[in-house]
């Protein structure tokens, strides 16, 4: 009796736990609907886009820990307000999150909270501690790099997919 | 997270019928906080920032095996394609963004690291035929990235010290010490990462999901997704596929070859352009 009760106990508190997250990992369907609340950029940037298209025509930045107003969702999406328009689901979060793990915006202001949260997890810091510990990696992190500063601007991109006759669909 | 963890216990005892209070309440509690404080730990999830650093230190892994091949046209053309999917699958941004690169290596294999770094062996880029082929291997990849496969590696030991860590004092600057206990536990979580993607590879189920969902992006991108069925094909007549080697964790080719079939029924016609095969052929002279 004793634990069957303690494992509807532990049941019941883990759906409590684990229902916001599956919540907020809900990102399939195609409906469109009202959405409100704030919610904070989690990538470094992302074009907010004019229509729900990871290829439309551009409404503006938002760039890592940047608060966004959200209005709307459709399927993958989320309509935000200034700038006004198209976030993947993808690159937001209901999360408190590091203000700055790339340090960029060091110096800037910012609450202390924010500085500190800027610290945890994995992060450059902790990269450079990994780096010095396997010098075996130093060419192959540098090869890495090279990799992410390779670039092809979002106008090469639209350009190639013409040339090659290729039309989302 | 800690108010989450109070209010499910308290939600809990709520739900506890009220004729058991007396028993041993206490102890019950007791087992149900320490439950959920265990298992809210191994609920914290890997931000898309420390995505990124595992899978940029995953890559340093691959490409420590396998050294960058230092063609610009080549890796600008992978890039193209890459990015053409990418834009057009469920995950089109991460943290830093997707990068794809060739390697230097002979083995005919493929590696999505966690974030968004894709790299192709040259070997593998020998076994091609066409562009729409290289789609389909590449969304396959963007797949995992997308569907965050690599992160699923991280064994549940892992989660305590993370979750210590996810849930440390705000306001709170990491000491020394701390940096090298939290240094320990980002070697540990990127080494189960890197074992799937460079040795064991992922599970058939990921495979079947990740080919799925390659069908999808390349058909969405506008390429010809039945050029994947050609490539496995092709595969299977080199005796690739069988048994040991980079695509021993992939479903058998003839099975994999009948669940394409059967997916591909989804799609409309699409024809393999010309055009895209000469501008392929064009990039791979640079593979010489």
């Amino acid at each position: 009796m004793k634990n069957s009760m303690r494992i509807f106990a532990l049941v019941a508190a883990l759906a409590l736990i684990s229902s916001p997250a599956l919540a907020q990992r809900s990102r399939g369907g195609s409906g469109k609907s009202k959405s409100s609340g704030t919610m904070n950029v989690q990538v470094r940037s992302s074009t907010v886009r004019a229509t729900p298209n990871y290829l439309g025509a551009s409404a503006g930045t938002v760039s890592y820990g940047q608060q966004v107003k959200i209005v709307e969702e459709q399927g993958n999406w989320y309509r935000i307000e200034k700038p006004s328009g198209w976030l993947p689901k993808a690159d937001v979060t209901k999360s408190k999150v590091a203000v700055d793990p790339d340090q960029k915006f060091a110096g800037r202001g910012g609450s202390h909270d924010e500085v500190a949260l800027a610290g945890k997890g994995f992060n450059p810091q902790v990269e450079q501690k990994f780096k010095g510990d396997n010098p075996n990696l130093q060419r192959a992190f540098s090869d890495v790099n090279k990799v992410e500063a390779m670039k092809v601007p979002e106008a090469g991109i639209k350009s190639f997919m013409r040339a090659g006759k290729l039309t989302p669909r | 997270m800690k108010r989450i963890i109070l209010l499910a216990a308290v939600a809990a005892m709520a739900l506890v019928p009220s004729s058991s209070r007396a028993v041993d309440w206490g102890s019950i509690a007791g087992s149900v906080v320490q439950g959920t404080v265990q298992m809210a730990e191994a609920a914290k999830e890997i931000t898309p920032s420390e995505e990124h650093y595992i899978g940029r230190a995953v890559a340093a892994m691959v490409m420590a095996k396998y050294p960058l091949f230092n063609n610009a046209g080549l890796n600008r053309y992978l890039n193209q394609v890459g990015l053409t999917l990418s834009s057009v699958s469920e995950r089109p941004n991460t943290y830093g963004g997707y990068h794809f690169a060739v390697l230097a290596g002979e083995e005919p294999n493929a590696f999505a690291c966690p974030g968004g770094i894709i790299l192709v062996n040259r070997g593998l880029l020998r076994q091609i035929q066409n562009e729409d082929q290289l789609a389909a291997i590449l969304a396959h990849e963007v797949a995992h990235v997308a569907q965050r496969h690599g992160i699923s590696a991280i064994k549940k030991s892992r989660w305590t010290k993370l979750g210590f860590y996810a849930a440390g004092e705000v306001g709170k600057q990491y000491t020394p010490s701390e940096i090298g206990d939290l240094t320990g536990a980002f070697q540990n979580v990127v080494t189960d990462v890197a074992k799937k993607v460079i040795e064991s590879g992922y599970s058939q189920s990921d495979e079947k999901k990740a080919d799925q969902a390659a069908l999808r992006i390349a058909w969405n991108a506008g390429y010809n997704p039945a050029e994947m069925l050609e490539f496995v094909k092709s595969q299977e007549a080199k005796g690739i596929g069988h048994g040991q080697g980079p695509f021993a964790s992939h479903p058998k080719p003839e099975k994999r070859i009948k669940m394409i079939e059967g997916d591909l029924g989804a799609f409309g016609p699409a024809a393999t352009e010309k055009v895209r095969t000469a501008r392929f052929k064009a990039a791979m002279a640079g593979l010489r």
